[in-house]
């Protein structure tokens, strides 16, 4: 059916813009509720069944890394704050690691632990979007009120106090982070995963085992390991085909390898599967919190690095696991206070590519549920 | 396998492979980086995707760099099986006409990575079966990521 992972051929018949002979033409989008941004995807039919699929781009492209050879290294934490907007501290954060790979700074411990906290509380916050919006999108609105509305508010609160930001956060930095935290945060993080690991369980019995949910996810949109590995899916997507990939392990960074948590996979790789992977997620991660907050001591939170600094010639590639997957930075530095060329790797754009033979053979009405289960953030595709 | 390991059991099929040493002074990843002439890049690929020692099957990310006087294109390859990784350095000499063949038929996440290629960089992919601009309006003029690329004014400045 839909495990085909070679390139479709035709160009004319993989970009449609009228109706094949006995068929419709739907373009959903680019202003629609269910694309999560301005994403606009020609869809052909054939009856009820997709033909064809075609994602158009471009809507919200703000030439980040052409923005990004004019401006010193400091200043382009500001640019990766807007790309994935949902979690824009791992954003911050994959930067920093890319320029501290051409530049050794020694990061100060408390440092790196707060980086932790932010990162994985921000992993929480993303998937409760996640959450939300993929309930509505299938027609549950209450998920929305719950994790949208009350849980992530109160991350959202909790970066408020330590960055004074609420979403573009520019709170992690090259060698350390911003600020240390207010007093009395992190008893205020403590006593919120306390409540959050009964939020989830709230989750589950609301939308992760409802059974017009499970009717509406369960085996559609299958993605296959092999298929995953092809297309270069990271993140949920692939551990829900059941292969363990996640940069926090095979490519530690960070405090990561003093942490212990585990990887939760999927099993067949359907929408439900993408789904059940995120929530467990937020559990490992509440776990991830709890020892860092046990581990963490007072103490420095900024490497010893100048106002203003070059970074010295040659190229660094910085990674870590988003919340949507491995995002990368690829630095190419001459010596002057502004990178000569940098790419980003954004897990969005290169997860969205998978839709144009993912959706194929599924039905239109699936279409809303496959495209919500990937978990783009247009800002990221774009750039 | 390591670096060594890599570059001999790559070099043992192609002998004329070359390493591109790390600069003195400069910084620079711990992967193996390998140059790659343009027209041996489908072929070096497909050996290394294929061949079960190497098994590089995960494209992790791909991109193009304007160094003035000539194009570079980049690979960033990882097997998930073995757990190597391999950078691909593909140099192209021609400004006015780049081009280097696609490998989007060997890895199908180089699909839209190549089309941003030639949105952002104007670096043709022959082979590729849907090259058009995909983050730019079609009737955009000019290359933006290009070194020499001037900013037109248009109707919103």
């Amino acid at each position: 059916m839909a495990n085909d992972t070679s390139l479709p051929t035709i160009a004319a018949e993989v970009f449609p813009t009228k109706a094949p002979e006995t068929g419709m033409f739907i373009s959903l989008g680019p202003q629609h509720p269910s694309t999560h941004g301005v994403l606009r995807v020609a869809i052909t039919t054939d009856g009820e069944i997709v033909t064809s699929a075609q994602p158009d781009l471009g809507y919200l492209h703000r030439a980040t890394e052409k923005l990004a050879e004019k401006r010193t290294y400091p200043q382009i934490i500001v640019l990766t704050d807007r790309l994935d907007y949902l979690a824009a501290m791992t954003n911050n954060w994959s930067y920093c690691l890319a320029v501290e790979k051409l530049m050794p700074v020694a990061i100060p411990e408390r440092a790196d632990y707060l980086r932790i906290i932010c990162g994985e509380l921000q992993r929480i916050a993303s998937h409760c979007v996640f959450l939300g919006t993929y309930g509505i999108d299938i027609g549950a609105f209450t998920p929305f009120l719950v994790a949208f509305g009350r849980e992530r508010e109160r991350i959202l609160d909790l970066f408020e106090e330590i960055c004074g930001a609420r979403l573009t956060y520019n709170y992690i930095r090259i060698g350390g982070v911003m600020a240390d935290s207010p007093t009395g945060w992190e008893e205020k993080v403590r006593k919120f995963t306390k409540e959050m690991e009964g939020r989830i369980k709230e989750y589950d019995t609301l939308l992760t085992y409802n059974p017009i949910f499970m009717d509406r996810t369960k085996g559609i949109g299958i993605m296959g390991k092999d298929m995953a590995i092809a297309w270069g899916i990271t993140g949920p997507n692939m551990r829900a085909t059941g292969f363990k990939a996640d940069v926090r392990k095979d490519d530690p960074y960070g405090l990561y390898p003093k942490m212990q948590f585990d990887i939760p996979v999927g099993t067949v790789g359907d929408c439900w599967d993408r789904y059940w992977v995120r929530v467990q997620e937020m559990r490992e991660s509440l776990k991830i919190i709890n020892q860092a907050l046990d581990q963490i001591k007072p103490g420095d939170t900024m490497g010893k690095i100048a106002k203003t600094f070059r970074v010295p010639a040659g190229e660094g590639y910085g990674h870590l696991e988003a919340p949507r997957g491995d995002l990368g930075f690829y630095i190419v530095s001459d010596g002057t206070p502004s990178p000569y060329r940098m790419h980003i790797r954004p897990p969005s754009f290169i997860n969205l590519q998978i839709l144009q033979v993912l959706l194929k053979g599924w039905k239109i009405s699936d279409v809303i549920a496959i495209l919500g289960s990937i978990d783009i953030v247009l800002g990221e595709v774009d750039r | 396998m390591n670096n060594a390991e890599l570059l001999s059991a790559i070099q043992a099929k192609f002998p004329a492979l070359k390493e591109i040493p790390k600069v003195e002074g400069q910084a620079r990843g711990a992967e193996l980086y390998l140059d790659v002439p343009d027209a041996q890049l489908p072929e070096v690929c497909q050996y290394l995707r294929y061949d079960p020692p190497l098994s590089f099957d995960f494209l992790t990310f791909m991109t193009s760099i304007d160094w003035k006087t000539h194009f570079e294109t980049v690979y960033f390859l990882n097997s998930t099986l073995h757990k190597h990784t391999l950078v691909i350095k593909v140099r192209i000499a021609d400004r006015v006409k780049p081009a280097v063949p696609s490998i989007a038929k060997i890895w199908p996440a180089a699909d839209w990575q190549e089309r941003e290629c030639f949105d952002m960089m104007g670096i043709d992919f022959p082979g590729h079966y849907n090259m058009r601009r995909i983050l730019l309006p079609d009737d955009w003029e000019g290359y933006p990521l290009r070194k020499d690329f001037v900013a037109k004014a248009d109707r919103y400045d």
